[in-house]
């Protein structure tokens, strides 16, 4: 049933598999990964049948509700044609009915989701899916329930739309994660910035840093997601702050009386930040240990050295400097050390981003006129770029590297910023939230 | 040392125009400028010495213009010793947001050293940077950017 599954499917959808990478079924080599150029991927979505989940008592608001978030999570991958309610001409009323393929198969969905909510009366909701192949009539994977509160009801949503995009494309998971960012009021010339964190799709808004503290900057995730580090004038000068997310409280990390401190990012244990301490003349990265407060210099070059991030194993850490006159990427061991440069195109890169998987550096390049929001490997292979435009910059990494978000700033004097994100082939562009800048991608949540 | 730095200020205020009785051709009509403004004033400092220095794209090099700016401050600073003063750097908006609070930051100490170098006591002076954070202009053109690379030389009682 398997094999058979595999080659119904494996028609339609193997520009989609190729452009992923993977391979559906371990019993087909999909042959070399093929490296798709920018603006060239041309995928055709796989068509999923995704009929409304069957409220099964009385919650038939919850069930359109978790329809609809799990419709928009695949929906935005690009990867998928949803063929919803509005659009079939069947509906699921009991989820353990045997399903009718031939239905589906008229109107050539590939994929079917079939869902339903329950509550045994309390506060809890049980969801349960599963998930099929329509040409080879199989179930993909085993029917999977998930209880937890009403108001957590997108969560779970969230969570299936998950299992659903990692069944049917061999990738690791993403929807249920949060953004941290910075979120812009007023004029250009003194705009208002405030730390946000939402859920990955925007839903969930809450503000965590208040109006006074007006000027807030480039927030970056713990790896457990609890904290944030953060830059803020709250004492006049950019200085790092750690905010524990659950009870808002904030410290201050590190000031050194006549230092500014900025661009900070945690080792991958949690246990260490890495950051530049500029004393004006010179800007150099240091890590601290947030327990024992005791910092080390990492670099100590004349230049400026900058947006400093951890290899996903905590021995190596990437950054920018000018060293060599313009800015361009380098990599040390993450006690300092060697520097080796990595970036030899035309033009400058900054804002180093290693990928959650260690194969990939997202960066901002800035050449001839243009910004762009770039890969390449650790050791400088394989640049691409995957996105033109006046400014484009801080690329920050979805919890499985298939999607970078990032700030694009429109030119002129209305000219405001707005969160982007796209997929690391190039693909599917969107915009995810205006008036924002400064993303940072949490890691999948608990 | 005293009479010395009173004699250049004496100096630096007719290179400024700023004597208490100057008419100066503007435009061709005759107008009073600075004429009520004492030197010992923050307003003189402001308003005819000049507060911000300008730099070339992502460059921290004091060109003459700002040397004789700078210079003037000194002069200021050191014969009215009373004041404080903040330095905050300020880039344009090309550039990435970390790379450019270290560039305004290395633009406010450049201005920084000029100072110490001319005699103003470093103690007096504390330097900040907001990169491309806060503008004066907000056009996306050469026009508004090289008024927006500049140090800001803010004064502070006490």
């Amino acid at each position: 049933m398997k094999k058979l599954f595999c080659n119904s499917l494996m028609s339609k959808i193997m520009p989609l598999i190729l452009a992923l990478s993977i391979s559906l079924c371990g019993s087909l080599a999909v042959g070399k990964p093929l490296k798709i150029e920018i603006n060239k991927g041309i995928i055709e979505p796989l068509p999923l049948a995704l009929p409304s989940f069957v409220a099964e008592n009385n919650l038939s608001e919850i069930a359109e509700n978790l329809t609809s978030v799990i419709i928009g999570d695949l929906q935005g991958t690009g990867l998928f044609k949803i063929i919803e309610d509005r659009t079939l001409i069947f509906e699921i009323t009991n989820f353990n009915n045997p399903i009718r393929f031939g239905d589906w198969k008229t109107i050539n969905s590939q994929a079917l989701l079939v869902g339903a909510v329950s509550s045994n009366g309390t506060t809890n909701i049980t969801v349960k899916f599963r998930l099929f192949d329509v040409f080879s009539e199989t179930q993909i994977g085993n029917g999977l329930k998930f209880s937890g509160p009403k108001k957590g009801w997108r969560r779970i949503a969230h969570k299936i739309a998950d299992e659903v995009y990692s069944r049917l494309t061999g990738e690791q998971k993403y929807f249920d994660s949060r953004v941290a960012f910075v979120a812009q009021e007023g004029p250009k010339n003194n705009l208002k910035k405030r730390l946000v964190l939402m859920d990955y799709d925007g839903a969930n808004q809450v503000f965590l840093t208040n109006e006074e503290n007006f000027l807030v900057l480039a927030p970056r995730f713990s790896p457990n997601g609890n904290k944030l580090l953060f830059t803020s004038y709250e004492s006049g000068s950019p200085q790092i702050y750690l905010l524990d997310i659950r009870s808002r409280t904030k410290i201050i990390l590190q000031e050194k009386p006549g230092t500014m401190s900025f661009s900070s990012s945690f080792s991958p244990n949690g246990e260490d930040i890495v950051f530049s301490l500029s004393t004006g003349t010179n800007t150099d990265i240091y890590k601290l240990n947030i327990a024992s407060n005791s910092r080390s210099r990492l670099t100590s070059s004349v230049a400026i050295d900058t947006a400093p991030s951890f290899s996903p194993d905590g021995s190596k850490v990437v950054f920018e400097s000018d060293r060599s006159g313009t800015q361009q990427l380098y990599i040390m061991p993450s006690n300092g050390g060697n520097a080796k440069r990595i970036s030899f195109g035309k033009g400058s890169y900054g804002t180093p981003f290693w990928a959650p998987k260690g194969n990939l550096i997202a960066f901002t390049k800035q050449s001839e006129g243009f910004f762009h929001i770039g890969t390449m490997t650790p050791e400088g292979l394989e640049e691409t770029l995957l996105t033109t435009s006046f400014l484009d910059e801080g690329p920050t990494w979805s919890p499985n590297g298939r999607v970078i978000m990032f700030t694009r700033e429109i030119s002129g004097s209305g000219g405001s910023s707005t969160l982007y994100s796209v997929d690391i082939t190039g693909r599917n562009l969107k915009p995810v939230r205006a008036n924002s800048s400064d993303p940072s991608w949490s890691k999948l949540l608990n | 040392m005293k009479f010395f730095f009173k004699v250049i200020c004496i100096i630096m205020s007719v290179l400024t125009f700023a004597c208490t009785n100057d008419i100066k051709e503007t435009n061709g009509k005759p107008s009073m400028i600075n004429s009520l403004i004492d030197f010992g004033e923050v307003e003189y400092f402001t308003g005819v010495i000049g507060q911000t220095i300008l730099f070339d794209i992502d460059n921290t090099d004091l060109n003459g213009s700002a040397r004789y700016i700078l210079t003037s401050q000194a002069v200021w600073l050191i014969e009215n010793n009373k004041y404080k003063i903040i330095i905050n750097g300020y880039t344009d908006e090309l550039g990435t947001r970390g790379y450019n609070l270290a560039l305004g930051a290395k633009r406010s100490a450049a201005v920084r050293d000029f100072l110490v170098l001319n005699g103003v006591d470093e103690v007096r002076i504390k330097t900040s940077t907001f990169g491309k954070e806060r503008p004066l202009k907000i056009c996306s053109s050469e026009k508004c950017y090289s008024a927006n690379r500049r140090t800001v030389t803010t004064i502070h009682r006490n």
